[in-house]
């Protein structure tokens, strides 16, 4: 049986009971099943129930009773335009997201493989130091460099006075950068990794048989390298579509009228800015619901690659 | 067994002698590059040590340093932030550790009933953002008289972070032969002494890229940390940071002097164990 990490006899004499055996694996999970039970557990369950309630700030206060309103929460979510231009505008942001850091991350991680010593190390230093950047310091960094009156792109752009976060897209555009410098090098460094695995051999192959970078790119390193491209899409996606931090602090809670809002903000804010908490919540469910599918995905390619269960 | 990235340190193949043209285009776009996402982290340094006179001059090296902002972070009472932030990293990581490597060990080394399906439930915490858990999170503390208490933090951290700590770690204790095990305590090392002497120190890269991504997570975290504390000084300093940004201006010299503190200490951590990491995260994923 594989149930025995120590033969028996050698050190452990003792039979150990069938009973002893049924219990033991709760013996190692428990612990990992306490801590997140009170961080899931209790939150999920909340989230679901307030979704079909109206809570709101006179109900947190108590000047009014908690009352369930089935549905309707939902009702008012299906019926909002803002919902809707919202989920489609996350939708379509992550998707952006997502091409563009893929395409930055993988066009490195080939570069690298190339390059030289030192620039190779430089590059490698740049997406260590990008990665670690807290999004928060990130965030705020480049909304100084892109600041209207005092931002080093204005000034050598020479439109001092332009702001940044005024259009709707424009802002975007530089949320977009700012989320797409702190997760590419996630990308780069999987894939060089991936690369790098690749048997030498087969490499000097295909430029020996004249493939040119483009063609032994998308012929052998992406095919081979499925698996992993799998998953760096797929976690990609779940990091994309669940940007709060970068939105929350550049566009000071959702830009202009909320239009730069995505999902996980809209939540925030419906449920802490305006105390619409079963409001708020009801859109926590329809975003982890999205997530849920997604994940499911992830769950099918990780079987996909074997890894080892 | 885990893939070494050792290939990048392979010399490469002996190639055309001559650095060709593209050899040359090749390094000098890696170094633009590189130089453009560096680049924040030069503007963040000269912001926090410009001088406020300078600061609407369209120069882009202040004539002096003004090291004030730094000055402020420390007699500022910043320091305490920092040091809740540390401990809420610090607390988080060895909590991580403690409740995954047994977790791990276990499903990587046993076959037991509901294996599978507690391996999943653990990827699927995964997803849940923790904006949509706050309402929840926040009355759970509340109760139990727990906002503003860096424990808090610790444990919704914790939590948090516990799937890719577990995955990682089930992957490493998968990749470990078991033959190595049994062999050991053939040789008489009892079952705590192949666990500490043969299991760990072979698992011990993934244990570190855990560790690491655990401490970097918990050190970055942003909006649970916004809502669960309320009193200044029991803010870590992604949020007190975040309060030198005001509806009309900015105090950029002191919210990059924090950023600069708050930084550093990651970007150390991560030159650390580059190699470990990506090994870690590649582990067993190519075919």
């Amino acid at each position: 049986m594989t149930q025995v990490v120590v033969p028996a006899g050698v050190r452990h004499p003792r039979p150990r009971s069938g009973r002893a055996r049924r219990f033991a694996p709760w013996l190692y999970l428990l612990p990992a099943a306490a801590v997140l039970l009170p961080i899931f557990g209790y939150p999920i369950y909340m989230l679901g129930l307030l979704s079909v309630f109206d809570y709101r700030q006179a109900q947190v206060s108590g000047g009014e009773p908690t009352s369930f309103i089935g549905l309707a929460n939902y009702r008012t979510l299906l019926e909002d335009d803002k919902f809707w231009s919202i989920l489609a505008q996350t939708v379509f942001f992550a998707a952006a997201l997502v091409i563009a850091t893929l395409a930055v991350g993988a066009t490195l991680a080939v570069v690298l493989t190339r390059a030289g010593r030192w620039p190779r190390l430089l590059l490698s230093f740049a997406a260590m130091a990008a990665w670690a950047a807290p999004a928060m310091t990130g965030s705020t960094v480049w909304m100084f460099l892109f600041d209207a009156d005092l931002g080093l792109v204005n000034q050598v752009l020479g439109i001092d006075g332009f702001n940044w976060f005024y259009d709707k897209w424009v802002t975007f555009g530089v949320v977009g950068a700012t989320v797409v410098w702190h997760s590419f090098p996630f990308v780069m460094v999987v894939l060089y990794a991936g690369i790098q695995a690749i048997p030498p051999s087969v490499r000097e192959a295909a430029s020996l048989d004249g493939a040119s970078e483009w063609q032994s790119f998308w012929q052998i390193i992406v095919p081979m390298l499925r698996p992993l491209i799998t998953i760096v899409v797929i976690q990609s996606v779940i990091w994309d579509f669940k940007i709060f931090t970068q939105i929350y602090v550049m566009t000071n809670g959702g830009g202009i009228a909320g239009q730069n809002s995505v999902l996980n903000v809209y939540a925030y804010q419906t449920a802490f800015g305006s105390s619409e908490y079963g409001l708020g919540s009801a859109i926590g469910v329809v975003m982890t619901l999205i997530l849920l599918v997604i994940t499911l995905f992830y769950i099918r390619a990780l079987y996909r690659t074997g890894e080892r269960l | 067994m885990t893939r070494s990235p050792a290939g990048s340190r392979r010399r490469q193949s002996p190639r055309r002698a001559p650095a060709s043209l593209k050899q040359v285009l090749l390094a000098a776009s890696a170094y633009v590059i590189a130089f453009i996402f560096i680049f924040p982290y030069l503007e963040m340094i000269i912001a926090a040590l410009r001088p406020k006179e300078q600061q609407r001059e369209a120069v882009y090296l202040p004539d002096s340093f003004n090291w004030g902002a730094f000055v402020d972070f420390w007699s500022g009472g910043l320091a305490g932030n920092l040091l809740v932030t540390l401990e809420v990293a610090a607390g988080s990581t060895i909590l991580v550790l403690l409740v995954a490597l047994p977790a791990a060990y276990y499903s990587a080394r046993h076959n037991f009933r509901g294996r599978m399906v507690f391996l999943f439930l653990v990827l699927i915490t995964q997803m849940f953002q923790p904006t949509a858990m706050l309402v929840g999170i926040y009355r759970e503390f509340f109760q139990f008289g727990m906002v503003d208490s860096v424990w808090s933090l610790i444990l919704v951290n914790g939590g948090f972070n516990l799937a890719f700590a577990v995955w990682i770690l089930h992957a490493y204790f998968a990749s470990i032969p078991r033959e190595l095990e049994e062999a050991a305590s053939m040789d008489g090392s009892g079952r705590f002494g192949v666990l500490f002497r043969i299991t760990l120190p072979l698992a011990l890269p993934g244990v570190v890229t855990a560790l690491i991504f655990t401490f970097i997570a918990a050190w970055n975290e942003f909006v649970v940390a916004l809502t669960l504390t309320t009193t200044p000084e029991k803010q870590p300093l992604t949020v007190a940071l975040n309060s030198y940004i005001g509806q009309y201006q900015v105090d950029w010299q002191s919210l990059f002097a924090g950023s600069v503190i708050a930084t550093i200490p990651v970007i150390i951590l991560f030159a650390l164990i580059e190699r470990k990491v990506v090994s870690g995260l590649t582990a067993g994923s190519i075919k």
